[in-house]
């Protein structure tokens, strides 16, 4: 994985607990539908080589996930 | 069910069983699809309308998010719990798809796979078409007022209506 890809791997972990859940939600997903495979080789894998459907599930998640802890309730 | 709906459906189940019962528009090809290759173009347009289901959905969530955020006469607590509720269905629907994913996944694999379109593949690719109508018509999807997700669920479902009769017909022919 190059520099620049891990910078901005940071930059999303740090944006948000939402989102990393989300992106550990997509990672655990792949994981169980690739039995074998390290969480490295599934991380690698979803940045670059997941189905368009699956990516567009996982982004779905994390963003659902984000607008849902945004949600703060009423004081 | 809208006027609108009633008029479109069959429409889409027309489109739908031209596109996979009765196969391409050349007759000589038509001629020569496999049920298994029939049965595969099927699998690929259940996944094409549930792909299309999801994007349509989360437009209409974007929407309906905005819509709750910028409407003035809500207390706060009404819009925190507008809120939760429409990111806890939608949150709901996505796992839908994502089950969707896997099933559509697993329904090809087994048709490809099968050396021959017969016997237990047969019975394992009906068994996950039968999981994959179950999902769609699931009873969340009806409490969302969209029509164009309904129209492209209503789509997806008769995919699978197809798929199944299909691959019952063919375990059918082996009993």
């Amino acid at each position: 994985m190059s520099t620049a890809n891990s910078q901005i791997i940071l930059a999303i972990l740090q944006a948000s607990p939402a989102i990393v859940a989300g992106i550990t939600g997509l990672i655990n997903h792949f994981k169980a539908q690739n039995p074998g495979v390290t969480f490295e080789q599934a991380v690698a894998q979803f940045f670059v080589g997941i189905d368009s459907d699956t990516k567009a599930y996982l982004a779905n998640q994390a963003e659902i996930a984000a607008d849902a802890a945004a949600n703060t309730p009423a004081p | 069910m809208t006027k609108r709906k009633l008029t479109t459906l069959p429409l889409v189940a027309l489109l739908l069983l031209s596109l996979t019962a009765c196969g391409p528009s050349n007759p000589a090809t038509s001629v020569q699809a496999t049920p298994q290759q029939k049965a595969l173009r099927t699998v690929d347009d259940i996944r094409i309308s549930g792909r299309a289901g999801m994007d349509a959905f989360m437009s209409f969530y974007r929407n309906r998010l905005a819509q709750i955020k910028a409407d003035k006469t809500l207390t706060d607590k009404q819009r925190h719990d507008a809120i939760a509720e429409l990111t806890t269905q939608a949150a709901r629907i996505n796992e839908i798809y994502g089950k969707s994913i896997d099933l559509e996944a697993q329904a090809g694999n087994v048709i490809k796979n099968a050396a021959t379109f017969s016997g237990t593949p047969v019975i394992q690719a009906l068994s996950i078409g039968q999981q994959l109508a179950g999902l769609f018509n699931d009873p969340i999807f009806a409490s969302i007022g969209d029509q164009t997700l309904h129209t492209i669920v209503a789509a997806i479902q008769a995919s699978v209506q197809i798929l199944i009769a299909s691959l019952q017909a063919q375990a059918g022919g082996q009993q």
